[in-house]
């Protein structure tokens, strides 16, 4: 029986829709702006926010690129290279 | 000795090993005929289509709304012959079983789905903003008819980024790529 509902599991889990983390939506927000990041995950990530709701994220690339990443409070992005 | 094979059978029937074995034929079973139908179904689909490709166009706009699609309905078109003829009142009665969607609820899926983080999803909003704003300042200038073809090439490329971002959500996926050209016509819509 056990073996049974595995399989059914193997089957039924493909078919979800799986969320993304926030070190793979970096890494992909860093790649959509037109910068290499050598992978689909960042490290080393450092978030911080002002009082007008700008925020910054810091993050390293698996290539060792770091960048930083503004989001205005407007919704804008956008991405710089740090090294 | 050798006990007779009634007995034997019996006792083989009550071994657990037996049962576990059993579930697990089972089990490979349903796995492969899993693995048969959706090879059959995606087979059929990718056959048909190519052998029907105008019933692949979407839907164009009615009244500012946008119309797209329901898969189930399209597969079922797909599997009737493609020399048959339909009359227009059938076709009509098909066309109105579509359901519609709109730019706004394409947009409240794009909002929800779990596929895309929000930062991606935020990035992306910029780049439909820019090009937005790019046909505006086209058709300001009346230029708009001329750059008509690298706006389009703009376009497709913005949607195959949002397509492939959409690689987790393949529902979603679909329905947008289905909807390219209504999409396409909301955005160079003159809007009064």
């Amino acid at each position: 029986m056990r073996v049974l509902l595995a399989v059914m599991a193997l089957i039924v889990l493909p078919l979800q829709v799986q969320a993304v983390t926030l070190a793979e939506d970096i890494a992909t927000t860093i790649m959509l702006r037109g910068h290499p990041c050598g992978g689909s995950v960042v490290s080393q990530v450092q978030e911080s926010s002002d009082a007008a709701g700008n925020r910054t994220i810091l993050a390293t690339c698996p290539n060792g690129h770091r960048y930083r990443v503004d989001v205005s409070s407007d919704g804008r992005v956008t991405v710089k290279r740090l090294n | 000795m050798i006990s007779p094979p009634s007995q034997n059978r019996a006792s083989d029937y009550n071994h657990p090993m037996n049962y576990s074995g059993r579930y697990l034929l089972i089990a490979i079973g349903l796995l492969l005929l899993s693995v048969v139908v959706a090879g059959c179904a995606k087979q059929s689909r990718v056959s048909l289509s190519s052998e029907h490709p105008a019933e692949q166009k979407p839907v164009t706009l009615k009244e500012g709304g946008m119309k797209t699609v329901d898969l189930a309905s399209i597969e079922h078109q797909e599997e009737r012959p493609a020399m048959v003829k339909e009359s227009s009142k059938s076709a009509k009665k098909t066309e109105a079983k579509l359901p519609e969607i709109t730019m706004e609820q394409l947009v409240e899926r794009l909002k929800a789905t779990e596929a895309i983080g929000l930062f991606t999803k935020l990035a992306i909003r910029s780049d439909v903003i820019d090009f937005k704003k790019s046909i505006e300042s086209f058709r300001k200038r009346a230029a708009f008819e001329k750059n008509a073809k690298m706006l389009k090439s703009r376009f497709d490329g913005l949607l195959l980024k949002i397509l492939a971002l959409l690689e987790r959500d393949p529902v979603l996926s679909k329905d947008i790529h289905l909807a390219r050209e209504s999409i396409w016509k909301s955005l160079v819509e003159v809007k009064s």
